[in-house]
């Protein structure tokens, strides 16, 4: 049992990063019809950032607000720099030119840091435990779990309840009508992308205070498995983005624990598999109506 | 006088037929598929020739680096170009391949100190080089067959995403299983290398994997098979419901083009003399999609250019990264990561700038040049068919015994109707057809007419399969189609045009019209003959090779209907003819589909709002009011019919 | 709209006279190489009612279209309150005054009513947006009572409403309707059009594309009847009415060798048995 709850906060901290990004993922995706593969840069150059910063001696307490802000940035800059101009382009054209920015801010990093990873140190109660009922938590997870709920509220906050979220939830809906309504197709792209940007750098406050290392492709894997939760919940949901994320998240610790340790290392690839097979049977997510007609 | 002008004819419509000559059939299409092969092939040597001339080791080196990604990359060509699904998976497959190779034909004594004693008794065999491209190519093909099952039932279609993170698994997981899997792998450290000092391939090893991917290559894309494929990767629902299977087609492409990137990867691993998993990771598919894109990933030739482009950029920034250059005050941008970055660049501005590269679709075999050749090599060999088209465009007129098509069976008794009974069909709990019937027979031409939202044309999304009903029951011919495929519907003798075009854009009006008689079984050579006559009939025999998306809206519907018909379909479904047309298009469409349906015996089921136009067509007219069949009989009938005139004027 | 004796600002339609509001000159819509609208001209005065009938894909919605700025004309100019605004995107027309309700509605499925109203209205302060949406909720009273509800879950009439008080919420001078009866029953439609009949009597100007096209020119100044992208005839909506040879050729009546169709639409034309009830 306390096995078992463990597992489960430490899942849903896991999760919760995979789910602020597939947000951003399908926040991106719902305004443009675009999967960026370029969402993990955001965390890759908020990781540099923060290493930069530490450098002149910041804080965490510095760091963090660091992280955001330049998540937000670098999403509203990749945006006016490459993906404007692909808005009417193919979902070919649309994913390559992602695949693009994703090499060319890995190989920036390469060429002007260096291809080894730079270390800053990592907040000194990141290992801390917490007992609550007897059961021994992660620091980390807690607040992760925390941060998520609390981005969660904010996204969901913005998007019910402020003219821009409406702007977006249209225009993600159809962005023709939305045009015709009065919305301004490159106000409300770019606060989709400034609030994936966002939920971007919260998870990447997380990512960095666990791992306290900046490499050039260290937005990888977490933009992949974002772009796989957004997917398992089926693109341009946005409730279906953290669901996937959450379960991505649980599927992930319950492989680690279950799983043999000879295989440790093959989570990653085990995972790609598991939502390949899923995609085979429901291409268009869980939480799709039909399967494969299409209309 | 007379003469003169028929042979004139006659030239224009041999004309006609030789245009993209190399997708027709028979030995001039291998002739054509050969010369073109050789001439890539002798272009890339060339360049390579006269770089290595310059002498040093490293020249030589890149030379056959070239000729090996040269082959990776047609061989993705095969499948990305043909299908339109974007493959991070490749150079996965590659892995499997590389590892595959080098597992078998490292030796023995050498292979016991990297891995020790491997399962599957690895550690003991040891084959030759080029028997174990071959054993590891068939290894990596059952691989792909796996993998090819899953896309396919995903229904994958251009780009898809999800047919897309399926590849990207394939990729991730190759790449975790070779870190992992140290016993056979070696792991992340060495990986397998070969002895130092084992003979490296020759450069003949090179040449051969070149030639062999670009005359398959070449060979699939003029092949019934591959321009199947590239009718789906323009339009995959027009080309189901025209007959054509999308999953056969993938997954031929798929495997003609994992099993030359597995030849090619052999190659690769064997030049540098080891595999580790890096080496077939995110930096060689980034550096092979970027040669693909470069060139243009819709022809070989742009995928060969591009690599020959892409391999030119990473030697400049090579040696502007090397230490024998002086790069004086640049010094900055001299670092590792400038091939990188280079490459990122590239392929973004490609992207936004050009996305379907430098030459889109233009193949090699396009050349005039090499259509000259042609007509000398159908002089050599006069056997060459050259398709004969029905003699006047005055269709009502010809004899049916000149048709290029078969003559139609006459009705059997019982059998040549359509008929659907009973079909509801709800969206989100909106009833857009409730209890419809409809019964048309062979020969016949019926109107379906209805105010807009009365369900006209998902009544033909249901014959076709593309919408299924909650409940109801359709017939053609005696036989149910219930529950059948989209594209065993068109089989069965259904074809239809859409409301709103939906061309393979891409694809010549020849093409177009072609691909369709492909699909229904035609031999190449048949294929033409129909499409030629087919087009010719519709009056587009002067715009046979232009691309479908450079056309008039006129000729757009125009070859719409060509399209359909050239199936001779049982019954052919046409989905508002005329919106758009002036009244004198309108009679002349009339007097084509009319026509049309003589030819090809078939009924005809028509959606249209132009009254006048269905006045002057059809037999006989349903009209459908919010779902429902509200009256049925002769236009007469209908016209004067209180309920008809009720929902459609609102009197 | 036709030739033009007064001045160029103001001109004549049957006994009315109008200011001119918006002018659409010589306009061409191209989609790749297949034209949609061939040299399109057509002048609207303020507080005119302008029906614009024809067979599909003879270019109404992009007429429309080009009036709102989702398509740019290839040629030509639109020109609004006097000022030239071809290029400009839907957003800054819906800013200058006009509003469209699209063909299909184009109801925000997911939003819920009110929200698919303060969409409508995005261009004003938000102080206002929840006034005219309350206002409008008041007006329609359906809208009001599902308020909270999706607005995907509404039927084809109320969804028709909504997107009619949707393009009202911005207080429009100028509102083009593409099909506003589209799929609607004969009743919910009968309601449409008196709700047209109401808009223009209050003053405002409208462009309505319709299928009913008897119906429509009921309710109609003028009328305007477009053929594979081309203007074909124009004229006041009666003149248009009441003749036969133009309407019926568009309800395909001509060709019919004297069966019953003619005749009994030519008995119609003069009758307008709705319009008894709106005064």
């Amino acid at each position: 049992m306390t096995e078992i709850v463990q597992q489960l906060v430490d899942g849903l901290g896991r999760g919760g990063e995979y789910a602020l990004i597939a947000l951003g993922v399908g926040l991106i995706f719902g305004v443009m019809r675009m999967v960026n593969f370029a969402h993990g840069e955001l965390i890759t150059v908020s990781a540099y950032a923060s290493y930069g910063l530490a450098l002149t001696g910041a804080t965490w307490w510095i760091l963090v607000p660091g992280i955001v802000v330049t998540a937000i940035l670098t999403s509203v800059l990749v945006e006016f720099v490459a993906f404007r101009w692909v808005r009417s382009a193919t979902d070919f054209a649309m994913l390559l030119t992602s695949f693009g920015v994703h090499f060319v801010v890995q190989a920036a990093f390469v060429m002007f840091v260096s291809a080894s990873s730079r270390h800053f140190a990592r907040p000194a109660w990141i290992t801390s435990t917490v007992t609550i009922g007897g059961i021994r938590f992660e620091a980390i997870d807690l607040g992760i779990i925390a941060a998520t709920a609390l981005s969660l509220a904010f996204t969901v906050w913005v998007l019910q309840h402020t003219v821009y979220g409406m702007a977006i939830r249209a225009a993600a809906e159809d962005f023709d009508t939305a045009r015709l309504l009065g919305v301004r197709s490159d106000q409300v792209i770019r606060m989709a992308f400034a609030l994936a940007g966002l939920l971007a750098g919260i998870a990447a406050v997380f990512f960095l205070m666990r791992t306290g290392r900046a490499a050039p492709s260290a937005g990888l894997i977490p933009m992949l498995k974002g772009v796989l939760a957004a997917l398992i919940g089926g693109l341009g949901r946005l409730q279906g983005a953290v669901i996937g994320g959450l379960l991505l998240g649980l599927v992930e610790i319950l492989l680690v624990s279950r799983l043999p340790d000879s295989v440790d290392g093959m989570v990653n690839g085990i995972v790609f598999v598991l939502v390949a097979v899923l995609f085979i049977f429901r291409p268009t997510g869980i939480l799709a109506a039909g399967s494969s007609q299409r209309p | 006088m007379k003469m003169a002008s028929r042979s004139r004819e006659q030239k224009h419509r041999d004309r006609v037929a030789r245009r993209g000559w190399i997708s027709g059939g028979g030995p001039s299409r291998l002739a054509g598929v050969f010369l073109g092969a050789a001439l890539l092939f002798a272009a890339v040597v060339l360049i390579g020739l006269g770089y290595t001339a310059g002498g040093g080791a490293s020249r030589e080196t890149l030379f056959t680096t070239l000729l090996i990604n040269a082959t990776v990359v047609v061989g993705m060509q095969v499948f990305i170009g043909n299908t339109g699904i974007l493959s991070f998976g490749h150079v996965g497959f590659g892995a499997v391949a590389g590892y595959a190779f080098a597992i078998l034909a490292v030796d023995v004594e050498w292979k016991r100190r990297l891995i020790g004693d491997a399962p599957f008794g690895a550690s003991d065999v040891s084959i030759p080089a080029e028997a174990a491209i071959a054993a590891a190519t068939g290894l990596t093909l059952v691989v792909a067959v796996i993998v090819g099952l899953g896309m396919v039932r995903s229904g994958a279609a251009t780009g898809d995403i999800a047919a897309t993170v399926i590849t990207l698994a394939v990729l991730f997981a190759v790449y975790e299983t070779a870190i992992n899997w140290t016993d056979i792998t070696g792991g992340n450290r060495g990986g397998i290398s070969f002895r130092p000092g084992t003979a490296m391939p020759g450069r003949s090893h090179a040449y051969a994997g070149f030639g062999l991917a670009l005359v398959i290559a070449l060979l699939y894309r003029s092949s019934r098979s591959g321009r199947l494929a590239r009718a789906s990767r323009e339009d995959d629902l027009a080309a189901r419901s025209l007959g054509v299977n999308p999953a056969r087609h993938q997954m031929l492409a798929l495997l003609l083009s994992v099993g030359l990137v597995a030849v090619g990867a052999c190659l690769r691993v064997w030049l540098s003399g080891t595999v580790s998993p890096e080496r077939f990771f995110i930096d060689y598919t980034l550096l092979t999609l970027t040669m693909l894109v470069v060139g243009g990933r819709n022809s070989v030739t742009g995928a060969v250019a591009g690599t020959v482009i892409v391999t030119g950029l990473t030697e400049v920034t090579r040696l502007l990264s090397g230490p024998d250059f002086n790069p004086g005050p640049f010094d900055f941008v001299i670092r590792p990561g400038l091939t990188d970055i280079c490459l990122g660049l590239a392929m973004l501005g490609f992207m936004i700038l050009r996305p379907n590269g430098l030459l889109h679709d233009r193949e090699i075999t396009d050349l005039p040049g090499l259509r000259r050749l042609n007509r000398l090599q159908r002089a050599l060999a006069p056997a060459s068919p050259i398709p004969k088209t029905p003699k006047s465009f005055d269709v009502e007129s010809a004899p049916i015994e000149d048709s290029p098509w078969p003559r139609p069976a006459p009705p059997a008794d019982a059998g040549h109707l359509l008929e659907v009974a009973d079909v509801t069909v709800e969206f989100d709990g909106l009833v857009v057809l409730s209890q419809a019937h409809l019964s048309v027979a062979k020969g016949r031409i019926c109107g379906l007419i209805g105010p807009n939202g009365a369900g006209k044309t998902t009544m033909l999304n249901v014959l076709t399969g593309i919408v299924s009903a909650s409940s109801g029951h359709a017939v053609v011919c005696g036989r149910s189609i219930d529950g059948m495929a989209i594209h065993r519907r068109a089989r069965s003798g259904i074809a239809r045009t859409f409301q709103n075009l939906r061309l393979f854009a891409d694809l010549t009006v020849l093409e177009n019209v072609e691909v369709v008689a492909l699909a229904h079984g035609a031999t190449p050579d048949s294929a033409r003959r129909q499409a030629v006559a087919m087009i010719e009939l519709n009056q587009l025999g002067d715009m046979a090779s232009r691309r479908a998306r450079h056309l008039d809206y006129g000729a757009s519907k125009r070859l719409e209907l060509a399209r359909a018909a050239v199936s001779h379909p049982q019954f052919l479904l046409l989905d508002e003819p005329t919106s758009g047309f002036s009244e004198a298009e309108s009679r002349l469409i009339v007097q084509q589909i009319r026509a049309i349906a003589a030819r090809i015996g078939c009924g005809v089921v028509v959606i249209d709002h132009d009254l006048a136009f269905i006045t002057a067509i059809c037999d006989e007219v349903y009209c459908l009011d919010q779902g429902s069949v509200i009256a049925h009989g002769s236009v007469a009938e209908i016209r004067s019919h209180p309920e008809v005139r009720a929902a459609y004027t609102g009197e | 709209m036709f030739d033009n004796p007064l001045t160029d600002k103001a001109y004549q339609v049957g006994s009315k006279t109008f200011d001119e509001l918006l002018a659409v000159e010589s306009v061409e819509v191209s989609y790749g190489p297949i034209r949609a609208l061939y040299g399109i001209s057509l002048t609207v005065g303020s507080g005119e009612t302008i029906a614009l009938i024809g067979p599909n894909g003879a270019g109404k919605t992009s007429l429309l279209n080009a009036v709102i700025g989702m398509r740019r004309p290839s040629q030509g100019r639109v020109r609004w309150k006097g000022r030239d605004i071809t290029g400009l995107p839907p957003q800054q027309r819906i800013r200058l005054g006009m509003a469209l309700v699209p063909e299909h509605r184009r109801i925000l499925g997911t939003l819920t009513v009110e929200e698919n109203l303060l969409v409508g209205a995005i261009t004003l302060p938000r102080r206002l947006r929840q006034t005219r949406a309350d206002e409008l909720m008041e007006r329609f009273d359906i809208l009001g009572r599902k308020r909270s509800q999706r607005a995907g879950l509404l039927s084809g009439g109320e969804a028709q409403q909504l997107a009619i008080a949707r393009a009202l919420m911005a207080s429009p001078d100028l509102l083009l309707m593409d099909e506003p009866t589209l799929g609607l029953a004969p009743l919910v439609a009968a309601q449409v059009f008196e709700l047209i009949d109401e808009l223009r009597r209050s003053g405002m100007t409208l462009i309505v594309v319709e299928q009913n096209a008897r119906r429509a020119l009921e309710s109609a100044d003028s009328a305007c009847i477009l053929r594979t992208g081309q203007i074909v005839e124009q004229g006041p909506a009666q003149q248009i009415a009441a003749r036969d040879d133009i309407f019926g050729s568009f309800l395909g009546d001509t060709p019919v060798d004297g069966d019953a169709g003619s005749p009994d639409g030519r008995r119609q034309t003069g009758q307008a048995p709705t319009k008894s009830g709106h005064d």
